[in-house]
């Protein structure tokens, strides 16, 4: 694993544009950057392959565990939603599985890559690591090769979706309006992540849909209904669950037929409190790091995360008994987990971030986001990868 | 005999390492045009929009119509607008009034003079408090709180 120092595309900006990239600038500062890029082996990119592959089984071990024991209490979920998740979660042998999710990973090329979170509800930076990248290669290095079979698995996932379900139109919802502070880069991303993925699912033959905002999703009495009161069948939602089930409408979840995409059940894998039962299941497991619910078993080193935060939000890193960074947030009040501090390769203060994605319940591609401290936050940059075959 | 097995373990080595790269495959995204995904994103996103230098912060619902030869918008609070530079028209289906006011008292929800036009019956209402006949849904926790929802 190296990270090289490469010259961008002229005009890179325009490119990325063309291909319906308009967020690749905050605030002046690129987030799509291309100054750099990653190089793996292919053994390191089986590596990466296989470690994501068992910790999605393991993670549905413990979802299976929390449901068996009844530790929902642990991942603070209200008491109504847990019967929404026990029935989803035993409907999903047979029913829907799941669509997609993002392990964060440390990995410097040559120990077993550490999970950091699973972000498993609402992932983002689906369509930087699927077509974005994918183009940056072809123009980059058109005979290497890169980790990416997102697209490939999307479309399989949506085509297994629309047999199953046969709904006569899909809905897929996000932050698509503006209104209160919802910042207009959050918005062009969400709006592009749910693109993406209709784009995908809109490959599907007879496959009808309609995109709209979050907030049209509403109950009329009787049914979730869209804004032009067409009844919601399945609905893929870029809206975190935690958010629905505790708003006006979320009281009417468990009334609904709605086709949740994703389900529910995410509620146990985007929860940070996954990390310490995982580690309870599987204690010194390779891929894991040491996590507790309680700071005294943390020992005096470690990171301190809130079971329900995003962006690195309210995450706190504790060295020695001193805190060496942090960042602020409006998150916490489900409680923290305490996470060993991992390693995270340090190319000359950038530091990666490897996220790999499982679609399908299949491994299917990495995206990598750096930082210049070790707390991937929102303003982290995508630095595309590639491998030789 | 141990040269046998050798052999055979490269060979099998070589067999689950061409299935495990497979996987790897490059895309074949190259054939996909990812129209739709363009259209979404360049009507929703793009904030050079035809009528005007509008900065987005609209009341954008996805819903367009034409009303005397001009593109209107449909708001989620009832009626549709056009955008014209520094001004903003909207129009009220319910009663066929129009009115033009400036696109910052837009962009506020500044509320309509004559509530007889909208469709709450009449009733004199802020803009803060006024809801449109139909009700809103999911959304309300980010679009009170601000937090970056995603990860």
């Amino acid at each position: 694993m190296k990270r090289l120092k490469i010259e961008p595309r002229n005009n890179w900006q325009k490119l990325v544009e063309e291909k319906g990239f308009l967020y690749h600038t905050l605030e002046d500062i690129p987030y799509w950057f291309e100054g750099a890029c990653y190089q793996f082996t292919s053994q390191q990119i089986d590596v990466l392959n296989v470690a994501t592959q068992e910790l999605h089984d393991m993670c549905i071990a413990a979802a299976q565990h929390i449901v068996d024991y009844n530790k929902f209490d642990l991942l603070g979920i209200p008491v109504h939603i847990t019967p929404l998740i026990k029935e989803a979660w035993g409907k999903s042998d047979n029913d829907f599985w799941s669509m997609y999710g993002r392990f964060d990973l440390a990995y410097d090329g040559i120990n077993p890559p550490k999970l950091l979170e699973f972000n498993a509800d609402t992932p983002t930076s689906l369509f930087e690591a699927s077509v974005v990248q994918y183009y940056w290669l072809q123009d980059f290095k058109p005979g290497a090769d890169q980790f990416n079979s997102i697209d490939e698995k999307l479309l399989e996932t949506w085509k297994w979706i629309h047999s199953k379900y046969k709904s006569s139109m899909y809905h897929f919802a996000c932050l698509k309006n503006p209104g209160g502070k919802i910042p207009l880069t959050q918005l062009k991303e969400d709006i592009t992540n749910t693109a993406y993925i209709l784009d995908v699912a809109s490959r599907v033959k007879y496959l009808k849909y309609n995109f709209i905002d979050i907030g049209d999703v509403h109950w009329d009495g009787d049914k979730f209904v869209d804004e032009s009161d067409r009844t919601i069948e399945t609905l893929f939602k870029l809206y975190p669950w935690e958010w629905m089930v505790n708003e006006a409408h979320g009281v009417h979840i468990q009334k609904s037929n709605v086709h949740w995409i994703e389900p529910i059940w995410k509620m146990l894998w985007s929860n940070k409190a996954i990390l310490p039962i995982l580690w309870e299941l599987y204690p010194n497991h390779p891929y894991l790091l040491p996590a507790y619910f309680d700071e005294a078993s943390a020992g005096s080193s470690y990171v301190k995360k809130p079971k329900l935060s995003r962006e690195g939000a309210n995450v706190t890193i504790v060295e020695n008994g001193k805190v060496t960074d942090g960042r602020e947030g409006g998150y916490g009040d489900e409680g923290f987990v305490y996470q060993a501090v991992a390693t995270i390769p340090n190319f000359d203060g950038n530091y990666p971030i490897i996220g790999s994605w499982i679609i399908g319940g299949e491994a299917a591609g990495i995206g990598i986001r750096e930082n210049n401290s070790r707390i991937t936050d929102n303003v982290s940059r995508f630095i595309p990868h590639f491998f030789d075959k | 005999m141990a040269i046998d097995l050798t052999i055979a373990f490269f060979i099998i080595y070589d067999i689950i390492f061409q299935i495990l790269k497979t996987k790897y495959q490059k895309m074949k995204k190259k054939k996909v045009t990812l129209a739709v995904l363009m259209a979404i994103v360049f009507s929703s996103c793009n904030t050079k929009k035809s009528n005007g230098d509008w900065d987005g912060n609209d009341y954008y619902t996805g819903k367009d119509t034409v009303i005397n030869q001009r593109t209107y918008r449909g708001s989620g609070l009832g009626y549709w607008y056009y955008m014209n530079s520094n001004n903003v028209t909207r129009y009220y289906p319910h009663t066929g009034y129009s009115e033009t006011l400036p696109a910052e008292a837009h962009r506020q929800g500044t509320f309509l003079n004559s509530p007889a036009h909208t469709s709450n019956g009449g009733k004199p209402v802020s803009a803060s408090t006024f809801t449109s006949s139909r009700t809103s849904g999911f959304g309300t926790t980010s679009r009170g709180g601000g937090y970056s929802p995603i990860s």
